[in-house]
C-alpha cells in the first residue's frame, strides 16, 4: 500500500493538532534555542513571536494548497503543476531531504542517549530497539502513526508545561535588556533560523488525503503551530533569562543546561532534567516514526513498489546505516544547521511556489 | 417484546419472542453470593448459568421490541447454545454481523465456558489486552446494549460477553454511572487511570531511576535509599523481581484458598516474609514500599483480565529498565502504546475515544458528565452513508 492507497484511512481534521506538535518537536528541544539566540541575542524571543506569525501564514498557504488537491499528496500533483521533469525532481529532492534529515535526527538521538542514559552500552542496542518500534508502528500506516501521536500528546506536553512553570522563578529579567539594541536585522535572521527548525510542517501535504475535510483544517493546524511556538517561546525565554546570552552561545545543548540550573527548594524532584529528557524521547521517537513513514511510503509510491513492508525495512536499515557516515558529533551539529536552511526550501519555498503556480496555471485536483 | 431468531447450521428461524417464556427456576447454587467485586450501589442481581434465565433477565430490564436475540448452536461433538443479543436501532449493523460471522466460524467440539467463545472471536489472541468484556451484572449488560454493543450469552456460563470493547470500557465501574455527584465520580475515574499508570510503570521506573539515573533523584532521597540498602547483598532489580514474585505468589495463593482462611494466611505469610526479609537484609524497605504501592494500585483496575495484562507489563518494563535504564523504560512504554494504537475490537480502535479522539466520548469515559439521563458517546453508534464508509475504512 502506497501513500495513495492508504488514503482510504480517513481522519478527523483535529488530528492535525497532535500531528503537528509531535511531528515538529524533536531533538531541537535541546538545541534550537542556541541557533536562534546566536542570531538574535537577547531579542530571540521576538524572533520566536515573529516566526510564529510567519509560520502560521505559511501553514495557511500549505492547507490552501492541500485543499486544491484534496485527494492527492504533493508527489502526485507536483507533476501536474510543475510538469513531469520538475515534478520528479521535487519528489526526489524531498526524499533525499527526508533521508538526510532522518539520519541526522537519529545520530543526534544516539549521541544524546549515550550522554544522558546509556554511556556504556553499545549504540547498536538502543538503535535496534528504536528501529523495531518504529518499523512496527509504520507498518500499520499513517492512521496508526496518528493514533500513537494522540496517545503520547499528554505525556509530551504536561512535563514541558510544568518545566516552563518551574523555570519562571529563576528567570532574570535584566538578561532581556536592552531590547532591539542591534536593530531589527538580527531579529529577522533569528526568525529565519527559528522557521528552519519547523521540519514536519510539510507533512501536512501528505496527510491531507487522509483528512475528511481538509478545508476545515486551518484552525486545528494553527492551534498545533501555536502550541509548538508556545513551547519554543518558553525554551528561549528560559535560556536567555536563566543562562544569559553568552552562556547559551557556548552551550551545546542549551535546553538541558537551562534545566540543570533551575533550583526550587523543597520540590520532590531535585534535578529537573528528567522532565525534559522523557518528553524529548517521545518527541524524537514520534518524529522518527513520521519521517520513516514519509520516506518509505514516498519511495513505495514513487517507484511503484509492491512490497510495502520490505520497503520499510530497507529504508530503516539504510537510514540507520547512514548514521555511521557522520565522522564526529561536531560535524553533525554543523551539518544540522545547514539542514535547517535547506528546510526553509522544502518546508516553505517549494509548497508556496507550487500553490502560486497551481493558481496561475489553474491546476486543481478532483473533489 | 423480544424478537428471537434461531440460527442452526446456517438456518434462521424467527420466534415471536422469548419474553413470555416462563422464568426458569434459579438453581440453589446461584443464590450463593459471588464476592468477585463489592458493589456500593446498583442491582445485586447476577446472571446465572441458565441461558433462559439470563435472557429473561435482560428482557425484563429492557422491555423493548427492538431487542433482538439470535441463537447459535456451537460445537461439533456436544452443541451448546450461544445467543447474541442487541438493540436493533442502536447497534451498528456492521459490528453485529461481524460478531455473528465470527461465532458461526467457531470450529470447536464443545463450549465448556464463555471464555471459549471469547478466545475464538477476539481480534488478536496474541494481545495481552482483553478485547471482549466479561460481566456477571445485568445492569452492565443493559448499559452496553443501550450503547449499541452486542451481548453474547452462553448456555452454562454465568458470565456474558460484551463486544466490542475499548480500554475505557474495561476501566469503568457501575458506580461511575450510579454515583450521585458527577465531580466525585470524575475524581475516582481519574484516580483509577493514575493507578493504572502507577501499576504499569512504578517498579520499572524505580529500577531505572535508582540503577541508572540516580542523579535525577533529590540528594536526601538517594541517601535514604542507599542507607536502607547498605547491607543488602542484591542489586535493586533483583530485589524488585523477588518482591514482585512474592506478591504474585501470595495473590495466586489467595485465589486457591477458601476466603475464611486465605486472607489470614496471606496476611501472616506476607508480614512474616517481608519482616524477615528486611530483618535479614535480603530486601530493603524502599523496595517493599514500591512493590506494595504497585500491588495496591493494580487493584484499582476493575477488570480482572486487564489486571493480568498489567502484571505482565510490570515485569516487561522491569526487565527493560534493568537492562537499559530510563531508555529501556521509555521503549517499553512506547511498545505498549504502539500496541494500543493498532489494536482493535471488532473494528473499533481500542483506545477510542482518546485515539482516535472523540470529544463527546471523553465525557463518560475519562470523566463523568453531569446529565439527567445516561451519558452516551458515538463510539459504537451506527453510521450512515459515506460516514460508514469513512469510519469503517478508518478502522
Amino acid at each position: 500500500m502506497s501513500i495513495e492507497n492508504g488514503r482510504m484511512d480517513k481522519l478527523d481534521p483535529k488530528v492535525l493538532i497532535p500531528f503537528l506538535i509531535l511531528g515538529i518537536l524533536e531533538f531541537e528541544l535541546f538545541t534550537f534555542a542556541r541557533s536562534t539566540i546566536e542570531a538574535a541575542e537577547q531579542d530571540a524571543w521576538l524572533s520566536v513571536l515573529l516566526g510564529t506569525v510567519t509560520v502560521s501564514f505559511f501553514v495557511y498557504l500549505l492547507i490552501r494548497l492541500a485543499a486544491r488537491f484534496p485527494k492527492e499528496n504533493l508527489f502526485q500533483y507536483s507533476g501536474k503543476v510543475w510538469g513531469k521533469p520538475l515534478g520528479v525532481m521535487i519528489t526526489l529532492g524531498y526524499l533525499l531531504f527526508w533521508a538526510v534529515y532522518l539520519s541526522t535526527l537519529l545520530e543526534d538521538a544516539i549521541m544524546a542517549n549515550k550522554i544522558l542514559f546509556l554511556p556504556k552500552t553499545p549504540s547498536i542496542i538502543p538503535m535496534v530497539l528504536v528501529a523495531v518500534g518504529a518499523i512496527w508502528l509504520v507498518a500499520y500506516g499513517l492512521t496508526a502513526v496518528v493514533r500513537f501521536f494522540q496517545l503520547n500528546l499528554a505525556f509530551l506536553l504536561l512535563p514541558l508545561l510544568l518545566l516552563g512553570a518551574l523555570s519562571l522563578r529563576n528567570i532574570r529579567t535584566e538578561n532581556f535588556f536592552p531590547i532591539l539594541s542591534n536593530g531589527i536585522g538580527p531579529v529577522v535572521q533569528g526568525t529565519l533560523t527559528y522557521m528552519g527548525a519547523h521540519q514536519g510542517i510539510e507533512s501536512i501535504l501528505f496527510l491531507a488525503p487522509f483528512i475528511t475535510n481538509i478545508r476545515s483544517s486551518v484552525k486545528p493546524a494553527l492551534i498545533g503551530i501555536i502550541v509548538v511556538s508556545f513551547m519554543a517561546f518558553l525554551q528561549v525565554t528560559s535560556a536567555i533569562g536563566i543562562m544569559g546570552v553568552e552562556n547559551v552561545r557556548h552551550s551545546i545543548w542549551p535546553g538541558i543546561d537551562t534545566i540543570s540550573l533551575i533550583d526550587l527548594p523543597g520540590f520532590p524532584v531535585e534535578r529537573f532534567e528528567l522532565l525534559l529528557t522523557l518528553p524529548w524521547l517521545i518527541a524524537v521517537f514520534t518524529t522518527l516514526c513520521l519521517y520513516l513513514y514519509l520516506l518509505s511510503f514516498g519511495l513505495v509510491q514513487f517507484f511503484n513498489l509492491r512490497h510495502r513492508k520490505a520497503a520499510i525495512y530497507a529504508v530503516a536499515l539504510t537510514v540507520f546505516g547512514a548514521t555511521m557516515l557522520f565522522p564526529n558529533y561536531a560535524w553533525t551539529i554543523v551539518f544540522r544547521q545547514y539542514l535547517s536552511w535547506a528546510g526553509l526550501v522544502f518546508i516553505f519555498l517549494i509548497p508556496t511556489l507550487t500553490l502560486a503556480v497551481a493558481c496561475i496555471r489553474g491546476r486543481r485536483g478532483s473533489r | 417484546m423480544f424478537k428471537f431468531i434461531r440460527r442452526n447450521r446456517g438456518q434462521i428461524t424467527e420466534k415471536p419472542s422469548c419474553q413470555p417464556r416462563e422464568s426458569s427456576p434459579i438453581p440453589l447454587i446461584e443464590v450463593v453470593p459471588r464476592d468477585t467485586q463489592a458493589l456500593i450501589r446498583g442491582t445485586k442481581l447476577r446472571f446465572s448459568e441458565d441461558l433462559d434465565y439470563n435472557l429473561t433477565l435482560l428482557a425484563q430490564r429492557l422491555p423493548n421490541p427492538q431487542l433482538v436475540c439470535e441463537e447459535f448452536a456451537v460445537g461439533s461433538l456436544a452443541q451448546r447454545k450461544v445467543t447474541v443479543v442487541y438493540l436493533k436501532n442502536r447497534a451498528n449493523p456492521g459490528i453485529v454481523q461481524e460478531v455473528k460471522d465470527r461465532i458461526s466460524k467457531i470450529k470447536a467440539e464443545t463450549v465448556l465456558d464463555g471464555s471459549y467463545i471469547e478466545r475464538n472471536i477476539q481480534d488478536s489472541s496474541l494481545s495481552p489486552f482483553p478485547q471482549v468484556e466479561v460481566t456477571m451484572q445485568p445492569d452492565v449488560s443493559e448499559s452496553a446494549l443501550l450503547q449499541g454493543r452486542v451481548v453474547i450469552v452462553v448456555d452454562g456460563s454465568p458470565e456474558v460477553l460484551l463486544a466490542p470493547t475499548t480500554f475505557f470500557d474495561l476501566m469503568d465501574t457501575p458506580e461511575d454511572a450510579f454515583m450521585r455527584w458527577p465531580a466525585a465520580a470524575t475524581f475516582f475515574k481519574i484516580a483509577r487511570y493514575i493507578m493504572f499508570i502507577i501499576a504499569v510503570s512504578l517498579p520499572g521506573f524505580y529500577i531505572a531511576l535508582t540503577s541508572y539515573n540516580s542523579d535525577a533523584l533529590p540528594t536526601q532521597l538517594i541517601y535514604l535509599i542507599l542507607e536502607s540498602r547498605e547491607d543488602t547483598p542484591f542489586p535493586i532489580y533483583f530485589e524488585a523481581f523477588l518482591m514482585m514474585g512474592i506478591a504474585e505468589a501470595i495473590r495466586m495463593m489467595l485465589l486457591r484458598l477458601p476466603s475464611q482462611v486465605g486472607s489470614t494466611i496471606a496476611l501472616f505469610g506476607g508480614i512474616t516474609l517481608v519482616g524477615a526479609g528486611i530483618y535479614a537484609n535480603f530486601i530493603s524497605p524502599s523496595v517493599v514500599i514500591i512493590v506494595t504501592l504497585t500491588v495496591i494500585s493494580s487493584f484499582g483496575i476493575p477488570n480482572f483480565d486487564l489486571r493480568v495484562a498489567v502484571r505482565l507489563f510490570q515485569f516487561g518494563t522491569m526487565v527493560l529498565s534493568a537492562f537499559l535504564g530510563l531508555f529501556g523504560f521509555a521503549m517499553g512504554a512506547f511498545y505498549i502504546m504502539i500496541h494500543l494504537a493498532v489494536l482493535k475490537s471488532f473494528g473499533i480502535p481500542y483506545m477510542t475515544p482518546l485515539a482516535p479522539l472523540e470529544a463527546s466520548g471523553l465525557n463518560h469515559t475519562v470523566f463523568r458528565e453531569s446529565t439527567e439521563i445516561m451519558a452516551q458517546d458515538e463510539t459504537y453508534k451506527p453510521l450512515t452513508g459515506s460516514q460508514t464508509k469513512n469510519k469503517r475504512s478508518d478502522n
